[in-house]
């Protein structure tokens, strides 16, 4: 027995030393930018400030730098997680409680449209939109965002519906409530963390999302901050590092500080591709 | 489930109520998806410009523009190098995070917890500042790896120029080895502890129990992981334009870059097409693997 316990210390040992390599190895990209965001005179180089100062955010907290993209970019993952969210909603509700005569082959097409790469609908998107004008509008970006998130978020949604009794929706008709009340005073409220799910996975997405924009978005007003960074990057990369640093971690924060809220489940279970999930 | 919570009759009228609210999802998926897709097609057969006489006055040409694809060198080299960066990006993502998650499962909480939150970290780092935090890491003589190289006593590298593509295959592995170590993480927790006691009294090793136990049964888990992180990778756009833009030269351009540059950069917007629905094309095959792993996962879970 002690020398099950003598391994058991030893695999913890090597455990630990390897998993603080893996650590090292995967923030040493990382430290750069937080050390540059607060020195006035950051460099390419990995160093202290001299001076720690906020001098970099100072300068980028303007309307036209950092403030409008920050709007457009809260403009864009909110609109579109909402309308995803709405739109899911209704659609999730039949697929979960009726037996739709082609309920099944809905969902494998729209678990098939999920899986393709949105990348290469682009050019094709771009024309269109040249044709019915939402090229360059923030509309736009919202209305193909809503469409590709849609099916992934769809047949979320149902999961998460099918987990909910139908019980309780029943005893509301029997009181005499319509359909609709029962979706919106029962089922609505128990699919809260549903929604809320949904609700974030998108708002991350499309706050991340850098092609879309880049494709449909013409000027610098329209940019949320995936372009204007890349942008500001391109034109003024070489002189000012300490402010794009700035401007990234800016950028940064409330990704990690939504998904920091999320993560227990995450970090403790893990993402379960049993019943095949897309992340 | 639950069509006995039906209160209503079966009619054609009731049957159309049923459908209603599927139609808005619906028609925005058809609208802007399905009908993209078609365009595409159609696009991709014509000279359509981005700007000048193609641009208002585009004509059909027929196949033309896939003859001109699949004789231009240019667009092997681009298929070539998508297969090795979707090829190593998936075996990296997979094995790097399948080892993470191994690992974890016998380190001490704390170190644990962070070494999670610092791969997360990585995955959840918008795709324009990983992008730019690299570049910054690998470009030019004082650069952050070249610090590190400083203390070691190696020469300087300029990976960006002289590997580009094994650079961005590093930059998408590091970015989505947290995705793995999720999933891998859930199908480790999945494992009963007791066929692993069972193999251990059997007197196996730790290699043997690895490769003869558990990998064999997180073998579906591992199908489909490995199905979804092709289809992540193989639209892949940022992360290469940002600290290659597919250079120098060409020496990093996948398909999605080729494609960006013909459409945009030359303005050829119906040759730009033709590429787009050959991705489309890799995408819808992997697409239908998944939904087929989709189907057996699902008639298992029942």
């Amino acid at each position: 027995m002690a020398n099950l316990a003598k391994a058991k210390t030893r695999d913890r040992l090597a455990a630990d030393i390897a998993l603080t390599f893996v650590a090292i190895a995967f923030v040493v990209p990382m430290v750069w930018m937080v050390l540059a965001a607060f020195d006035a005179k950051a460099t390419l180089a990995i160093q202290l400030p001299a001076r720690w100062s906020l001098t970099n955010f100072g300068a980028i907290l303007t309307e036209d730098v950092a403030i409008r993209p920050f709007m457009n970019s809260v403009i864009i993952s909110a609109g579109t997680s909402c309308l995803v969210v709405i739109l899911a909603l209704f659609a999730g509700y039949p697929l979960s409680r009726y037996r739709l005569r082609y309920g099944k082959q809905y969902i494998y097409t729209i678990v098939f449209a999920s899986a393709l790469p949105i990348t290469a609908i682009m050019v094709p998107i771009y024309v269109m939109f040249v044709h019915i004008g939402l090229v360059d509008t923030l509309a736009g970006v919202i209305v193909f965002r809503t469409a590709a998130e849609l099916p992934f978020a769809v047949w979320l949604m149902k999961g998460f519906m099918d987990a909910i009794p139908t019980d309780l929706e029943e005893a509301a008709w029997t009181e005499g409530a319509s359909r609709m009340e029962g979706v919106a005073y029962i089922v609505v409220p128990l699919l809260a963390p549903g929604i809320a799910t949904i609700f974030i996975l998108s708002f991350i997405e499309n706050w991340g999302n850098f092609f879309v924009p880049f494709i449909l978005l013409q000027s610098r007003d329209n940019y949320p901050m995936a372009v204007s960074l890349y942008s500001f990057f391109g034109e003024y990369g070489e002189a000012m590092y300490g402010q794009l640093a700035a401007f990234a971690l800016l950028y940064t924060a409330p990704t990690l500080l939504v998904y920091f809220l999320i993560q227990k489940p995450l970090q403790k279970g893990g993402l379960r591709l049993g019943g095949a999930v897309k992340a | 489930m639950a069509q006995g919570a039906s209160g209503t009759g079966q009619g054609p009228a009731a049957v159309l109520m049923r459908i209603v609210p599927l139609a808005p999802a619906t028609l925005m998926i058809v609208a802007f998806f399905l009908v993209p897709i078609i365009w595409a097609i159609y696009t991709s057969m014509t000279n359509l410009g981005l700007s000048g006489y193609a641009a208002r006055n585009p004509s059909f040409i027929g196949f033309e523009n896939y003859y001109y694809l699949f004789t231009d060198p240019r667009t092997w080299a681009a298929l070539g190098r998508t297969a090795v960066f979707v090829g190593l990006s998936v075996a990296g993502q997979n094995i790097v995070g399948f080892c993470i998650a191994y690992v974890r499962q016998m380190a001490t909480p704390a170190i644990q917890s962070l070494a999670s939150v610092i791969v997360i970290t990585a995955w959840v780092v918008p795709e324009v500042v990983a992008g730019f935090l690299w570049y910054t890491f690998l470009r030019g003589d004082e650069s952050g790896m070249n610090q590190i190289f400083d203390i070691f006593g190696f020469a300087h590298q300029q990976w960006l120029l002289t590997a580009p593509l094994a650079a961005v295959i590093v930059i998408n592995i590091w970015r989505g080895c947290a995705f793995s170590m999720l999933v891998y993480s859930a199908a480790l927790q999945d494992v009963s502890s007791e066929v692993l006691e069972a193999a251990e009294i059997d007197g196996a090793g730790r290699m043997q129990s690895i490769f003869g136990v558990i990998l064999p049964i997180i073998r579906p888990v591992i199908a489909i992981n490995v199905v979804l992180t092709t289809l992540n990778t193989l639209g892949v756009f940022g992360i290469i334009w940002i600290t290659t833009a597919g250079g120098p030269g060409t020496r990093s351009e996948t398909l999605p870059l080729l494609m960006y540059n013909q459409a945009y950069d030359f303005g050829l917007i119906g040759y730009g097409s033709s590429i787009a629905v050959l991705l489309l094309g890799f995408g819808v095959i992997a697409s239908l693997i998944y939904v087929r792993l989709f189907k057996v996962g699902e008639a298992r879970n029942g």
